[in-house]
C-alpha cells in the first residue's frame, strides 16, 4: 500500500479536524478491510492512542469505544453475556483469533458491510452510535444514511436489557462470508429482528416485530406468523454464494428457530 | 518514517515507507520465519504475537507497532521446539510452511487459556490454514503441548 | 524391522517449527531485483502493439520483456519425463494471450514499488479474439485458440489442435453395446467435476543469481528439479550444463509445482540483466496463472444383471485442459486406468474421451489426478445401480470388485500417455478395508439413515479407490549412499521432498537396510549438481520408485561395507556378521567407526559410495475404502460432516504417522473439492471472481470433526519393506463416498461438485414435487 502522508491526531478534535479539512482522508482504525480494498492512500488518519479502545459499562449502557477490536468485544465479561452472548457470537464468527485482534467495532460499523455480521448483532441489540460532530444516531438510521456521511465514530452504545438473543451465520466454512445472518432478541416480549447478507446490508423487519410486540403470550402460531412478516417486508437477492429462493429459505427456518429460541424454554420447543 | 518496536526482546528501529506493513518490514530486516500466504488477511501465516496477541502481520501497518512488543517464532525458541516435539511424535508436520505461525497462535493460546478444549483449539486456530496435515493430528499434538507443565 | 513401520519424528520439522530459513524466498539473494509479471485481462486476445519505452525508462527498471524479445521455441511447462505426453503449445511470451492471466510482459526493478510502476507504464494494444469458455462448446468451435503453426505432439497423443482438442483416446474390452443391451438393470448418468486450486500454502516463487562459475542458480518451489533443468534449457535456448536447480523445502505442492511457474521466468531476467533477481506469485497469481484440476463432465454408463454382478462399464470423458495442455492426455487417462479396474469382472469396458483447450487457466497435475474425476462419478453410479436393483452397496462391492491374485485388462491396454503394462494385483486388501471401514462407520447402524434429531437425519456413504505407484517403465530415481568419517552417511536423492516428509522415509528405509538409526543418515535432496536423476514427486512414485532405489544403494553400500571388513578381519565376507556398527568374525571385530576411520586416514584409503538407479516394471496400486457420515438438515439441506473413516492398503507403511498424515490431508483435499471448493467465474469475460483466499474456500479446522484412519496388514514384495503408495489414495474417495451418503440422508443425487447446501435443499424441494427440475 502507499500512503502519502499519515497523521497521529492527538485528540479526537484534532482528529475531526484532520478528517473535516480533507475529504479524501482515510481514517484507519484495525485497517484489514482498507488494506484489501485501497492501494494508494493520499492522507491516512491513525485512531489509535485517543483511548477509544475502552469499553465502559454504566447503568443503563455499555459504551464501546470504536476502537475496540472484535476480540476485546468477544471477551469482555458484560458483553459476552449480554443477550445470551449474541453481540459476541457475531464478532467470534467472523475470521479466525488474529483477524479478531486487529477488526475494529467502529471498522466494522463504519465500513458498512453487505456482508457485515456485527451490523445484523448490533441492530437487534438496538445500538445507537455516538459521533464526534453528529448527535448519536440509531444504527438503523445510521445505515439509511451512509452515503456521504462523515464523521468520527467514537462509541457504540447498547442499552443493558435482561433478555434474550440468538445470532445465527450460515456460512458455507467457519471463515467465509455470510449467506444469510440474523439475529433477534426479546426483551419481556418486545423483539427485535435483523436480519443481513441478504445480499443486501443488514435490515430490522420492523413490521414483523411490531406485531409481535402486540401479542402476549406470543404463540407458536404468532411467530409462524412473525417469520412470514419478515419475509414480505425484507428485500432477498441472488449473488454468487446464493440464489434469492435459497436464502428466503434459510431464512424462513433459520427465523423461526430463533425466535422459538428467545420465545420459549426447551420443553416448549 | 522511524518506527521503534521490540522484536523478540531487542529494541529495534526500522526507517519504513509510511504504508509499509509489518510482515515485509520484519522479513526485510531478517526475520525469515514470518512468510506471506495470501496477503488478504485470510490464512494466517503471517501470524506474529503483538503485545501477546497474534495478528495478521501482513495488514498491519508496521507504523502502528511503535512502542509495542512483537514476538516472531525466534523468539520463542524453547516452546517451538516443545510443539515441534509433539508435531513429530503425531506426524503432525508436513510441509511445514504453517508451522512457525501456528507456534506463536498455540503459544498464546497457552498463555490465555491453558486448559483449553477441543472446541476451544479449533476456533482460537481456525484463522490458521493448513493444507498439508488435515489438521486432526495437529489438534492432537497441540493438545499434548498445553498439558505438559513445565 | 527396527527403523521402518516406526513413528519416528521428521527429520526437518523441529527446524522448520522454529522458523529457520528454508524455502525458496528464504534464499533470494541479497540485492536481488523484484521480478513481476504483466498478465492479461483478457480471456483471449492478440497482441496489436506493446508500448514499453516508458517503464524502461523509469529509475531502477533493469528491463522489460515482451515477445518480441524471445525467440519462438513451442515447449510445455508440464515437468514430465521426455518426450512429453503433453503438446509442445507454449511460448515463454507469445504475441497470444489465451486466459485471464496469461503472461504478457517481464518486468524487474530494484524494489517492488519500481517494479509495479513500470507494469504500471506498459502499453498494450488487444484485439480482442472469440473466447471459448464451455468445454462443451470447445470442439470444432470457429475460435481456435492455438492457430501458430509451431504447436505440436511429440508423439501421436489424439492432437487436433484445428479443432482445440489438445488429447484424445479410446480403447474397449468386449462389446460394450451388446452386453448393455443384455442387461436387466442400465444407469446412465453425467457427473460434472470443477477446477479445484491446489493452495498450497507456500505461493510459487524462485530465484536466480549467477555464481562464482558463472553458472545460473536458480531456488524454485519445484517438484521436479530435473524437468525443470532441462525446460528452462529448451525454452531458452541456454546451454543445460550451464543450469544448476535448487529445491529447498517446499510448502506443500500435491502436484501444482510439478509444472513450471517462475522458474523460466526468473532465468530469462537474470540471463538478460546478469543480475540476481527474485519473483514470489501472489496468491491471486496462483488462483489464476499457475494450474488447477482438470474440470471433466464425465458420463457414466454401469450395467447389471439383477443379482448384482456388473457386466458393463461405459466411460466418456470431456475434460478441459484450459489455455496451454499440460497433462491434458496423462490426467484423463488416469480416469480410466486408475478407476476402471476397481470392477475387474466385467465382461466388456469402454473408455473414450476428448481433452480440449478452452480460454480458462491451465489445468495440471493435482493430487489424485485423473482418478477423483472417475471416481465421483464410477463409484456414485455404483450406487446409483445399487439403488435401482435394491441392492446393498457393500454386497455390490463385496461381489464385483478386484481381489488379490487378479488383474484387469485394463492395465495393460492403457498407461499414462502410452500403453500400460500388465500386472496382477500382489496385495490387494480391499475385502477388509471394505469390512473393517463398514464397523469403523458403524455401517449396521447408520446405514441408509437414522433420525438424530428433529428436521436432522444421519447418514453414512461409501466409496472405495485405488491409485498407482508410480509409472512403469518411465518413472525412474536413483539415490547415492556415502559414507564419511566415523560411519555416518549421506543419502543423496533426486526424489523432492515438497512436505510428504519423503526425506524422512527415504531416510529409514536406508537405516534400515544399513542395520542403522535415523540420526546417522543425513539426507541431501534436491539440487541437480549434487543429487542423482529422478524424475521427481509426482504419480504416487516417491516411496515405491525412490524407495526402491534407495533400498538397492543402502544394500549394497552394506555389502560394500562387509567386503571391507573381511579384508581388515583377514577373512572372507561370508564369515562377517554386521550389525550395523560392529562387524564380528571369528577372526575379530571391527566397529563401523574404526573401519571408516582407517578407510579415510589410515590404510588403502578410499571413498566409498554407491549408487543405484530403479525403474519399476509395474505400478502396485494402493487401494482404499472411505465412509463418510454425514448430518443433513432436512428444511434448509446444510450438511455436517460428522467423520471420516478411510481404511487403506498401502502395504508397509515406512512410518505410520506419517503415512496417516497423508492419506488425512488427501482426505481433506478431498473433502474440500466435495463440499466447498469451486472457482466462479464471472459469466462473460472469463475472469474468475473468487482468485483469493476471502472466497475460495478451503476446509477450516472447524469442519474437520473427525477423521478415523487405519491401515490395512498388507506386504508388497515389489516394494521397499513392502511398501506401496500412499501419498494420493486419500483424495480419491471423499466426492462419491459423501455424495452417496447425502442420497441416503435425504434421497438427492447430486452430481455437479461441489455438493453445496444450496443444491441438497433444491434437490429435496424437487423431491417433494414443490419445484420444477433443473434450473
Ligand atoms: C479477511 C476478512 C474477512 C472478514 N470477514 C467478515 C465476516 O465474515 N463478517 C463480518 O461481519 N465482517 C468481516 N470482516 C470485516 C471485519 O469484521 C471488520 O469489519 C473490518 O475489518 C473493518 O474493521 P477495521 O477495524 O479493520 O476497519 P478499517 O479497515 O480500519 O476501516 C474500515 C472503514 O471504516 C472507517 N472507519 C474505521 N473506524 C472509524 C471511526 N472510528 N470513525 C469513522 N470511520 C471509521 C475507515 O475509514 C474505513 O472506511 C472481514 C474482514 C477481513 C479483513
Ligand atoms: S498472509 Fe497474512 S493472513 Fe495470509
Ligand atoms: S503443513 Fe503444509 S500448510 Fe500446514
Amino acid at each position: 500500500m502507499r500512503i502519502e502522508t499519515i497523521l497521529k491526531p492527538a485528540s479526537l478534535e484534532d482528529a475531526y479536524k484532520a478528517i473535516a479539512a480533507d475529504k479524501n482522508a482515510v481514517m484507519f482504525a484495525g485497517g484489514a478491510w482498507i488494506k484489501l480494498t485501497l492501494k494508494d492512500i493520499a492522507t491516512a488518519v491513525i485512531l489509535d492512542g485517543l483511548g477509544l479502545e475502552r469499553i465502559a459499562v454504566g447503568d443503563k449502557t455499555v459504551e464501546i469505544g470504536a476502537l475496540a477490536t472484535l476480540n476485546d468485544v468477544a471477551t469482555h465479561p458484560v458483553l459476552s453475556g449480554l443477550y445470551g452472548g449474541m453481540i459476541a457470537e457475531s464478532c467470534r464468527r467472523v475470521m479466525g483469533i488474529n483477524v479478531q485482534n486487529v477488526a475494529t467495532l467502529g471498522g466494522s460499523v463504519m465500513g458498512g458491510y453487505a456482508f457485515s455480521d456485527i451490523l445484523t448483532a448490533l441492530l437487534a441489540a438496538d445500538a445507537t452510535l455516538r459521533f464526534q460532530k453528529h448527535e448519536p444516531m440509531k444504527l438503523a438510521e445510521y445505515l439509511q444514511r451512509k452515503v456521504n456521511f462523515r464523521d468520527l465514530l467514537v462509541a457504540i452504545s447498547i442499552p443493558l436489557k435482561n433478555g434474550r438473543g440468538v445470532f445465527r451465520k450460515i456460512a458455507r466454512t467457519r471463515l467465509d462470508f455470510a449467506i444469510l445472518n440474523l439475529a433477534v432478541t426479546n426483551v419481556n416480549g418486545l423483539y427485535l429482528i435483523a436480519v443481513g447478507a441478504r445480499p443486501g446490508v443488514a435490515r430490522l423487519a420492523t413490521l414483523a416485530a411490531d406485531r409481535l410486540n402486540e401479542i402476549h403470550p406470543v404463540s407458536v402460531f404468532d411467530i409462524e406468523k412473525a417469520v412470514a412478516d419478515a419475509l414480505a417486508e425484507l428485500d432477498f437477492g441472488s449473488n454468487n454464494r446464493a440464489a434469492e429462493d435459497y436464502r428466503r429459505a434459510l431464512a424462513r427456518v433459520h427465523l423461526l428457530r430463533a425466535l422459538k429460541e428467545v420465545t420459549f424454554d426447551d420443553r416448549q420447543r | 518514517m522511524i518506527v521503534n518496536v521490540d522484536v523478540n526482546g531487542r529494541l529495534r528501529s526500522f526507517d519504513v515507507p509510511p504504508g509499509a506493513f509489518l510482515l515485509d518490514v520484519l522479513r526485510e530486516a531478517g526475520y525469515l520465519s514470518i512468510r506471506r500466504g495470501c496477503d488478504t488477511t485470510s490464512c494466517g501465516i503471517c501470524t506474529v504475537l503483538l503485545d501477546g496477541k497474534p495478528v495478521p502481520s501482513c495488514s498491519y501497518l508496521a507504523i502502528r507497532a511503535e512502542g509495542r512488543k512483537v514476538t516472531t517464532v525466534e523468539g520463542i525458541p524453547e516452546e517451538a521446539a516443545k510443539l515441534a516435539r509433539h508435531f513429530g511424535e503425531e506426524g503432525a508436520d508436513q510441509c511445514g510452511y504453517c508451522n512457525p505461525s501456528l507456534a506463536l497462535a498455540v503459544y498464546a493460546l497457552k498463555q490465555t487459556r491453558p486448559k483449553a478444549t477441543d472446541e476451544e483449539i479449533r476456533l482460537w486456530l481456525v484463522g490458521n490454514l493448513c493444507r498439508c496435515s488435515g489438521y486432526q493430528s495437529q489438534l492432537v499434538a497441540i493438545k499434548r503441548y498445553l498439558e505438559e507443565r513445565p | 524391522m527396527n527403523v521402518v513401520n516406526k513413528p519416528l519424528a521428521s527429520l526437518d520439522g523441529k527446524a522448520l517449527m522454529m522458523g529457520r530459513p528454508a524455502y525458496t524466498d528464504d534464499f533470494a539473494a541479497p540485492q536481488s531485483l523484484v521480478v513481476k509479471v504483466l498478465r492479461s485481462p483478457h480471456p483471449f486476445a492478440r497482441i496489436v502493439s506493446i508500448e514499453t519505452d516508458e517503464a524502461r525508462a523509469i529509475k531502477g527498471v533493469a528491463c522489460v520483456l515482451t515477445h518480441k524479445d524471445f525467440k519462438r521455441i513451442s515447449f510445455t511447462r508440464a515437468g514430465q519425463g521426455y518426450p512429453e505426453p503433453s503438446p509442445h503449445d507454449k511460448f515463454v511470451l507469445d504475441e497470444y494471450v489465451r486466459y485471464v492471466g496469461d503472461e504478457v510482459a517481464i518486468v524487474a526493478g530494484v524494489d517492488s514499488s519500481t517494479a509495479e510502476a513500470a507494469l504500471a507504464a506498459i502499453k498494450v494494444k488487444y484485439e480482442l479474439l472469440t473466447h471459448v469458455l464451455d468445454m462443451e462448446t470447445a470442439v470444432g468451435n470457429p475460435s481456435v485458440i492455438h492457430p501458430e503453426p509451431e504447436a505440436r505432439e511429440m508423439f501421436p497423443i489424439g492432437f487436433e489442435p484445428k479443432k482445440n482438442i489438445a488429447a484424445a483416446y479410446k480403447m474397449n474390452v468386449g462389446d460394450v453395446d451388446a452386453v448393455l443391451k443384455k442387461c436387466d438393470v442400465v444407469v446412465k448418468q453425467t457427473y460434472r467435476t470443477t477446477a479445484q486450486a491446489h493452495v498450497a500454502m507456500e505461493p510459487h516463487a524462485a530465484n536466480a543469481r549467477f555464481d562464482h562459475q558463472n553458472r545460473l542458480v536458480i531456488y524454485a518451489t519445484t517438484q521436479t528439479p530435473v524437468h525443470v533443468r532441462r525446460i528452462i534449457s529448451q525454452a531458452l535456448a541456454y546451454p543445460i550444463a550451464n543450469i544448476r536447480v535448487i529445491k529447498p523445502r517446499v510448502g506443500g505442492g500435491f502436484g501444482g509445482k510439478q509444472a513450471i511457474a517462475a522458474e523460466l521466468i526468473v532465468a530469462a531476467v537474470a540471463i538478460r540483466t546478469g543480475l540476481p533477481c527474485r519473483y514470489a506469485f501472489t496468491r491471486k497469481e496462483v488462483f489464476e496463472s499457475s494450474y488447477s484440476r482438470h474440470p471433466m463432465n464425465i458420463e457414466m454408463t454401469l450395467g447389471a444383471m439383477k443379482d448384482g454382478t456388473l457386466k458393463a462399464i461405459d466411460c466418456k470423458v470431456l475434460s478441459d485442459t484450459g489455455a496451454y495442455g499440460e497433462h491434458a492426455l496423462t490426467v484423463f487417462m488416469v480416469t480410466g486406468s486408475k478407476v476402471l479396474p476397481l470392477y475387474n469382472k466385467v465382461e466388456a469396458v469402454r473408455f473414450a474421451g476428448t481433452v480440449v483447450y478452452t480460454n480458462h487457466t491451465p489445468a495440471g497435475a493435482y493430487r489424485g489426478y485423473g482418478a477423483i474425476q472417475g471416481n465421483f462419478a464410477l463409484e456414485s453410479a455404483v450406487d446409483e445401480l445399487c439403488a435401482a436393483l435394491k441392492c446393498d452397496p457393500l454386497a455390490f462391492r463385496r461381489k464385483n470388485m478386484i481381489r488379490e491374485g487378479e488383474t484387469s485388462p485394463i492395465f495393460a491396454i492403457m498407461g499414462e500417455g502410452t500403453e500400460g503394462t500388465a500386472m496382477t494385483m500382489e496385495t490387494c486388501k480391499l475385502p477388509f478395508c471394505v469390512d473393517r471401514g463398514a464397523d469403523l462407520s458403524d455401517w449396521a447402524h447408520n446405514h441408509p439413515r437414522r433420525i438424530v434429531a428433529k428436521n436432522r437425519v444421519r447418514a453414512v456413504g461409501m466409496a472405495i479407490a485405488m491409485q498407482g505407484s508410480g509409472i512403469p517403465l518411465i518413472d525412474m530415481a536413483s539415490a547415492t549412499v556415502k559414507l564419511n568419517d566415523d560411519g555416518f552417511y549421506n543419502l543423496l536423492v533426486g526424489a523432492t521432498d515438497i512436505g510428504q516428509k519423503s526425506d524422512t522415509i527415504l531416510a529409514q528405509i536406508a537405516a534400515e537396510a544399513l542395520g542403522t538409526t535415523l540420526e546417522k543418515i543425513v539426507v541431501t535432496s534436491s539440487d541437480t549438481d549434487v543429487t542423482p536423476f529422478d524424475t521427481g514427486a509426482y504419480a504416487s512414485s516417491t516411496t515405491y520408485v525412490s524407495g526402491n532405489a534407495v533400498l538397492k544403494a543402502a544394500t549394497k553400500m552394506k555389502e560394500t561395507l562387509v567386503a571391507e571388513a573381511a579384508q581388515v578381519l583377514g577373512t572372507t565376507r561370508d564369515q562377517v556378521a554386521f550389525d550395523g556398527s560392529t562387524f564380528v568374525a571369528e577372526t575379530g571385530r571391527l566397529t563401523l567407526k574404526d573401519l571408516s576411520n582407517r578407510l579415510f586416514y589410515n590404510h588403502d584409503q578410499k571413498q566409498l559410495s554407491v549408487t543405484e538407479s530403479f525403474c519399476g516394471h509395474k505400478s502396485p496400486p494402493p487401494f482404499m475404502a472411505g465412509f463418510a457420515t454425514v448430518e443433513v438438515d432436512l428444511e434448509t439441506g446444510e450438511v455436517d460432516l460428522v467423520d471420516y473413516v478411510s481404511v487403506v492398503d498401502c502395504g508397509t507403511t515406512i512410518n505410520p504417522k506419517l503415512a496417516q498424515g497423508q492419506v488425512e490431508g488427501g482426505i481433506v483435499q478431498g473433502i474440500g473439492m466435495t463440499l466447498f471448493e469451486e472457482p466462479v467465474y464471472g459469466k462473460a469475460d472469463g475472469k474468475t471472481v473468487n482468485s483469493d483466499l476471502l472466497s475460495y474456500k478451503i476446509p477450516t479446522r472447524l469442519e474437520i470433526r473427525k477423521l478415523t484412519t487405519e491401515f490395512a496388514i498388507s506386504y508388497e514384495e515389489s516394494g521397499p519393506y513392502g511398501a506401496k503408495s500412499v501419498a494420493e489414495i486419500g483424495i480419491d474417495t471423499p466426492p462419491a463416498a459423501i455424495a452417496n451418503a447425502i442420497y441416503n440422508a435425504v434421497g438427492v443425487r447430486v452430481r455437479t461438485l461441489p455438493i453445496t447446501p444450496e443444491k441438497i435443499w433444491r434437490g429435496m424441494q424437487i423431491r417433494a414435487g414443490k419445484m420444477e427440475e433443473s434450473k
